[in-house]
């Protein structure tokens, strides 16, 4: 059942019962969180709830309509425009598991990577089979991101939307939606897959995860993605966990290797700085290649004019139109030596490569844990050695490496 | 206790300082973040926000040569992010405990002026709303209103086109219930919810400036 005011089932003669402090929507029971005021409208005094005005006034003097639950059997493809990793397809794998034996399951992910991907096959055997399957976050352009990537490849199916003030509905057999919107169903759906269950709003949490089990079938299956799992997400998925902590061929992240340079200086006395020339050279003789990070276009630019000792050297920065042909140019070989003021797309990897990142001091450590990330994504070369040039040691570059040893120690995941 | 935008739990702190007033109905951090003006170059009597370049106000340079002259035009908040969200949250979904967030901001005192009058809503838009959202507020902040002017359009402000805006006849008319009080010389503040290019608080005072008080100024919540 869901509540929709063109429906034909009168739930409630009013969504808030005043005098319990009871809403029949959320089944919110909090006094503190319902408001009485006097209705001009009415002449009364009218009560809301507060826990789901998201959604829509619930109040004392609206009456709850809902409709009957449906289900149906469509014929369900998607495309993909890569192959999954080995990793992925097993994840894939253990999803399509989960829905089919209504089982719990935590993805322990990383954040972003392809996780969306490892849904599609989950999804489509519900639909196959008439499930009713939802698609959920706490957050709204994690929502939006969503829907715009499964609309694109599940071109047949009729997706829901809703959030805030947005609301595409068709038979909510494939919705996608924020976790608020949930209060809307009971025991509706068969599925529901909830991405980045961690960014839970500080407010109301207890709540938004009952709408989560009050909106899911009896035998419903609920798919948790998440890049930090607490205790209680592992207590709900029972014990049924697939981990996509480690990269798929195992091995350890290089530790950056932290050498003093002021690359500008020289570049400013017309000169390419010592140790970053050596560090390049040490590089094309071991026949490697090698992507230079640099905080700023201009610099980039500039240094590159300074780089003529070294053949097959090329600069990218984000709206490079030429992007994608330098990079596949690099991946041939035909380029070595890559400088970037960009983080290159996921999925862009190359063999025998290093990283030298140059004025290290003014990145943040999300970033270099991407750049790190880059390195040694071949299984043929696990290991490239990363070089971080800087003024002075920064937190973000001690928060960087802590984060790196983690990671191999096999605690967090990137 | 909640925070009535955020419904987080408010746990005021007793000291000295407020031992003796009501805790407000807003967390901290919730009423920076409302109360946050976007950067730029502003207007110095409507408080809109200058285009590069421009010297002169467009809005107000066309309210001049278009109606009679109001006194003041105050503000409370701009319209941020926060705000257009506190708005839309009060106004469409009708989450009336936000007349209480808004009555908050409200600085001007009961013996500023003589009549506090709200822009009027269409009798089918009170229907739908339940209620008006500048009484609402007014009530709230203690403030008593004179329902003053009265209207009966349909078409909301925010359906008209700037051009339809700009030349549409006034949608407002003196509530005859007032006809015997006397305006004359008295002090008027016009409250409107959110200014954006003026007209509409125009549109009221013209009607009100028959009435020869000897002030008319203007307050919204909101400066688009
Ligand atoms: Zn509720
Ligand atoms: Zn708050
Ligand atoms: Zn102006």
């Amino acid at each position: 059942m869901y509540f929709d005011s063109k429906g034909d089932i009168l739930y409630k003669e009013a969504g808030v019962d005043s005098v319990k402090n009871l809403c029949h929507r959320c089944l919110n029971n909090d006094k503190t969180l319902f408001y009485e005021f006097h209705s001009p409208l009415h002449q009364k005094k009218v009560k809301y709830c507060l826990n789901c005005i998201g959604i829509g006034r619930s109040d004392s003097v609206t009456p709850l309509i809902a409709a009957r639950s449906m289900s149906r059997r469509e014929e369900c493809g998607y495309k993909l425009h890569f192959e999954l990793t080995e990793i992925q397809k097993a994840a894939s794998r253990k999803v399509v598991e989960a829905v089919r034996e209504e089982k719990n399951l935590l993805l322990h992910a990383v954040t972003g990577a392809g996780k969306t991907e490892i849904i599609f096959e989950g999804i489509k055997y519900a639909r196959e089979n008439g499930l009713n399957v939802a698609v959920v976050s706490p957050r709204i352009d994690v929502v939006k991101e969503l829907h715009l990537r499964l609309s694109g490849a599940f071109k047949k199916s009729r997706i829901d939307l809703m959030f805030a003030g947005v609301k595409v509905k068709f038979e909510h057999h494939f919705t996608v939606c924020t976790v608020h919107q949930l209060y809307n169903f009971t025991d509706h759906f068969d599925c529901i897959i909830v991405d980045e269950f961690d960014a839970f709003p500080l407010a109301g949490d207890t709540h938004l995860q009952g709408a989560v089990h009050k909106a899911l079938t009896a035998r419903g299956s609920i798919i948790i993605m998440t890049a930090t799992p607490t205790r209680k997400m592992l207590k709900l998925a029972g014990g049924n966990v697939f981990q996509i902590a480690r990269r798929y061929h195992g091995h350890d992240l290089a530790i950056p290797e932290i050498h003093y340079a002021n690359v500008r200086r020289a570049m400013e006395k017309g000169r390419l700085d010592a140790k970053l020339e050596r560090l390049l050279d040490g590089i094309m003789t071991h026949g490697r290649k090698v992507l230079v990070f640099f905080p700023e276009i201009k610099m980039m630019h500039e240094v590159h004019g300074l780089m003529g000792d070294f053949d097959s050297v090329e600069a990218v920065y984000s709206g490079d139109a030429a992007r994608y042909v330098k990079v596949q140019r690099m991946r041939e070989g035909d380029i070595r030596i890559l400088l970037t003021t960009t983080i290159l797309e996921r999925g862009v990897t190359f063999r025998d490569l290093d990283v030298i990142v140059v004025h290290t001091e003014y990145f943040p450590a999300d970033t270099l844990i991407q750049i790190c990330g880059r390195v040694g994504r071949k299984p043929q070369d696990p290991t490239g050695n990363v070089h971080f040039l800087t003024l002075y040691n920064t937190h973000h570059i001690r928060a960087t490496i802590r984060k790196i040893k983690a990671f191999n120690s096999g605690r967090t995941v990137l | 206790m909640r925070c009535l935008y955020c419904h987080r739990r408010l746990e005021p702190e007793l000291h000295l300082l407020n031992l003796f007033t009501a805790p407000g109905p807003l967390c901290g951090e919730c009423e920076i973040r409302l109360k946050e003006w976007r950067r730029g170059e502003r207007c110095g009597r409507c408080r809109r926000l200058m285009g590069e370049g421009e010297s002169e106000c467009r809005d107000c340079i066309f309210l001049k040569n278009r109606f009679p002259p109001v006194g003041k035009i105050m503000c409370m908040l701009d319209y941020n992010e926060e705000v257009k969200m506190l708005m839309h949250r009060y106004k469409f979904v009708r989450d009336i405990a936000l007349a209480e967030v808004l009555a908050q901001f409200i600085t001007v005192r009961k013996r500023d002026y003589d009549h506090f009058v709200p822009i009027p809503v269409s009798p089918g838009r009170f229907r739908d709303r339940g209620f008006n959202q500048i009484i609402e507020v007014l009530a709230r902040a203690r403030l008593p209103h004179s329902s003053l002017l009265e209207t009966g359009k349909v078409k909301l402000q925010s359906e008209l086109s700037r051009h339809e805006r700009m030349n549409s006849a006034n949608p407002f008319t003196f509530n005859k219930e007032y006809r015997d009080v006397r305006l004359r010389d008295t002090r008027i503040l016009i409250v409107d919810d959110i200014y954006t290019t003026g007209i509409t608080v125009h549109h009221a005072a013209e009607v009100l400036l028959h009435h020869e008080p000897a002030a008319l100024d203007v307050l919204t919540f909101s400066k688009a």
